[in-house]
């Protein structure tokens, strides 16, 4: 798998789709995309290094531990977000009636807890991706 | 005009899924199947749902294609 | 009149391809199967109310008060997002349930090994 053109194509292409990835994640309540998209993006970037460099390449981007601690806590993030609105005096999962920051709308830092689930969900969906791809290429030795 | 894109999206898209049914080389089948999503994609688009376009392209032509070469490479090529 | 036609044409049909053209009993049948269901697919669709249109029976209460009062109330320009999000936040949880549950499972298989 060591293929001089797909190294260099891709050394140059993965940090504009790593970059491309997060913008649509930040912009998930601006503009069409959103925390799955951006997730998957994101995830499929940290994939094509380690299908274009080799796997210890990959592993050192992103570790193991790491990304399963991060897919667990994107998960966690989003029930600690519905409970704080809980704790905030809302209902569970609830964005302006608990009083979360929201910001004018259109402007980059507003939607209260959309921004905030957003962000976790994305950071879930881009960790289950590189998870799933070494768990299936490296199974069973 | 737009309408015959349209209709030439949709025409290829049934090619791809019958190829991919009928093709017996396993990786062939997986480039097809991606081809798949990527009309999909557009035909999404096209019905102006930008979102399922978005994720559509991301994941049902990137990481689909992806996890399926990885189970190919741990099995056989051929049926 | 028209169904004895149809009928008509049906038996016809059935004796060209069995006795003449000579396609055994089973392909028939699965013929006729499949047949019968692009048949009530087709109706299906042609049944469907019109791509966008206003006076589908979905377009109701529901998404004009998402259009309307959508970006008072949750803050997000785009719609989809906070529909997915914020009006419906429980279903978004069940589908990160589903991811999570998908990969703790494919992790206890690979795992084990």
């Amino acid at each position: 798998m060591e293929d001089q053109i797909a190294r260099i194509t891709s050394r140059l292409v993965v940090p504009f789709i790593q970059v491309y990835g997060i913008y649509i994640i930040l912009h998930g309540h601006l503009s069409p995309g959103g925390s799955f998209s951006g997730g998957a993006i994101f995830g499929a970037s940290l994939v094509l290094v380690a299908l274009s460099f080799n796997l210890e390449a990959g592993s050192k981007q992103i570790p193991h531990n790491t990304a399963s601690i991060l897919e667990s806590g994107g998960a966690l993030g989003y029930i600690i977000t519905g409970l704080v609105a809980i704790a905030m005096g809302g209902y569970y999962l609830s964005n302006k009636a608990a009083g979360f920051p929201m910001g004018e709308a259109g402007s980059l830092f507003s939607a209260g807890a959309i921004f905030i689930i957003t962000i976790f969900v994305g950071i879930k969906v881009a960790s289950t991706i590189v998870t799933l791809f070494y768990y299936i290429i490296e199974g069973e030795k | 005009m737009i309408d015959i894109l349209n209709i030439l999206l949709l025409l290829f898209l049934i090619v791809c899924a019958v190829g991919v049914a009928y093709i017996r080389d396993l990786l062939s089948a997986v480039i097809l199947f991606s081809s798949f999503g990527l009309i999909m994609a557009i035909i999404w688009q096209q019905l102006s749902a930008p979102d399922v376009a978005m994720v559509e392209a991301a994941l049902g032509t990137g990481v689909i294609s992806l996890l399926l070469i990885a189970a190919i490479s741990k099995t056989r090529r051929t049926e | 009149m028209l169904y004895a036609l149809a009928a008509l044409f049906i038996i016809i049909l059935t004796f060209f391809l069995r006795f003449i053209v000579g396609v055994d009993s089973r392909t028939l049948v699965t013929l006729y199967l499949l047949g019968f269901i692009i048949f009530l697919l087709s109706f299906t669709v042609a049944e469907m109310p019109t791509f966008g249109s206003l006076d589908n029976p979905t377009f109701n209460e529901v998404p004009r008060r998402y259009l309307e009062q959508g970006v008072e109330e949750t803050g997000a320009v785009n719609i989809v997002s906070s529909v997915i999000i914020d009006y419906r936040a429980f279903d978004t949880l069940g589908e990160a349930t589903v991811l999570f549950v998908a990969i703790a499972a494919v992790v206890a298989t690979l795992r084990s090994h």
